[in-house]
């Protein structure tokens, strides 16, 4: 499994390294700018910034997942990668759980980057201490309840040849995960989608979003696992 | 008795009510190019591809090196090098970091990977991206891919497909000199009979899934008397085409 990982590394393309790099700055940017000009002076004074980040980051996240995954697959698709990593020494479902575990890593240095610019904007910003609690809680829950739905985009980018299919599932589902967070029918929540908008600590009963995604996101990818070893390529 | 590196009995399978593969039994010797000779579609990536686990069989059993396939497949694989269909590359790779990724799965070093790039005839473009290869140098690459790590068997399907006059040459001689360089065994598919003539000592013809002759080209020459191996060829296939 580690050979395997290293082997995800090697073929790397520079794209998803600059990505979540340029995908936190601009999350960064926009928070910062839109707390910044309307809601500094505001009630919550400056922790009105994690609930300005609370409508974006869902969104940013969820986005750059349906990206990455799409771009590793893609690597793979245009290679033929697949016939040949299945003709290697290496059993078939760590093949999937390699690449799962590539995109989570690489999710997780973009949450590491959100967190330390919100950390400079704050310490830049305010003269009081920087609330590393609540803000390690609401990245990293986040990256956590997005689970189920990397799941799922790791899997349909790996069996659709034609990653417009992914990306447009992946696109639909970011956008209509606030959406749906916020309806009033109840079952609508239980949707993998509405994880990651849920799992904010300023939305009550957070964890069990948060719980939800990481077993949703096990559940998946064990059922992707599946599916995948048994394709004939 | 003869040792065989890859034997396969009744191997069948089936698409909807097509078989592409019918009970073909195939006997592979130690350290000889075994040519399966077959016109398009007539079943020999599909073996190919059951023999490397690519697909699934529905019917019959393989050995590979005496160990039942897929229950040993790690184990297998790891001695086993292949080239199937169209060589997989990754064009924003270099042709040296295309050959550690597959060294890297196989604890290979730094001195085989230099030492198959030469073999390839390929150590002067190995920093020059794959996508920018013509295609008989990612033909070669490919064959490098399969061999970088010293197989002792090597599967190669339709290797020389899509390539000129001089890079079918090429192909060629690097397959032949590979038994006594390596001490492979070399299995080739092809739908050309003067290929095969060229290369293989044993041959396997399969004709519409089935294995309708199996033995050495010498035997197969002997057996058709005076008549040209094509005229063999096409007569045991019930062709009026070509092979």
């Amino acid at each position: 499994m580690i050979k395997l990982i290293q082997i995800e590394w090697l073929k790397m393309r520079r794209f998803c390294i600059v990505f979540p790099v340029m995908a936190a700055f601009f999350l960064l940017l926009m928070v910062g700018g839109l707390w910044f000009f309307n809601y500094r002076e505001g009630d919550g004074g400056v922790f009105s910034i994690f609930a300005v980040q609370y409508f974006f980051l869902s969104l940013t996240l969820m986005l750059s997942i349906t990206i990455l995954a799409s771009v590793t697959a893609s690597t793979e698709h245009e290679a033929k990668g697949w016939k040949l990593l299945a003709a290697l020494p290496a059993a078939k479902r760590n093949i999937l759980i390699a690449k799962f575990i590539v995109v989570f890593l690489l999710m997780a240095l973009e949450v590491l980057l959100i967190i330390a610019g919100t950390a400079v904007v704050w310490m830049l910003a305010s003269n009081e201490a920087v609330p590393w609690d609540f803000m390690l809680r609401q990245q990293l829950y986040c990256l956590l309840a997005a689970g189920g739905f990397m799941a799922v985009q790791v899997w349909l980018s790996t069996v659709c040849s034609n990653q417009s299919i992914p990306v447009g599932f992946g696109v639909a589902g970011s956008i209509s995960s606030l959406f749906l967070a916020r309806s009033n029918t109840g079952m609508v929540h239980l949707l993998p989608w509405a994880y990651p908008s849920l799992s904010s600590p300023l939305i009550p009963d957070h964890r069990q979003w948060v719980v939800a995604g990481a077993v949703t996101g096990v559940i998946i990818l064990l059922a992707g696992i599946r599916h995948f070893t048994r394709i004939e390529w | 008795m003869e040792q065989y590196v890859l034997e396969t009995s009744d191997l069948t399978k089936t698409y909807g009510n097509y078989s592409a593969v019918d009970g073909v039994s195939l006997k592979v010797p130690q350290c000889s190019i075994y040519g399966f000779l077959g016109a398009n579609g007539a079943g020999k990536s599909t073996t190919m591809k059951m023999v490397l686990g690519l697909i699934k069989p529905d019917r019959g059993s393989i050995r590979v090196f005496g160990r039942p396939f897929p229950q040993e497949r790690t184990r297998i694989l790891r001695r086993v090098g292949a080239l199937i269909e169209s060589p997989s590359y990754y064009g924003h790779l270099t042709g040296y970091q295309n050959l550690r990724i597959v060294a890297k799965l196989m604890d290979v070093s730094e001195s085989q990977i230099m030492e198959t790039l030469e073999w390839v005839r390929l150590e002067n473009q190995a920093d020059k991206k794959v996508k920018h290869y013509s295609l008989g140098m990612k033909q070669r690459l490919g064959i490098a891919m399969a061999i970088v790590h010293r197989p002792k068997l090597l599967i190669l399907d339709e290797p020389t497909n899509g390539l000129d006059p001089s890079g079918i040459q090429e192909i060629r001689s690097f397959i032949k000199s590979i038994p006594e360089k390596f001490g492979m065994t070399v299995l080739i598919s092809s739908h050309l009979l003067h290929e095969i003539e060229q290369i293989a000592e044993h041959v396997g013809i399969i004709h519409e899934g089935q294995l309708i002759y199996q033995d050495t080209l010498a035997s197969l020459q002997e057996k058709g008397g005076d008549l040209p191996l094509e005229r063999i060829f096409l007569e045991m296939t019930g062709q009026g085409r070509s092979l």
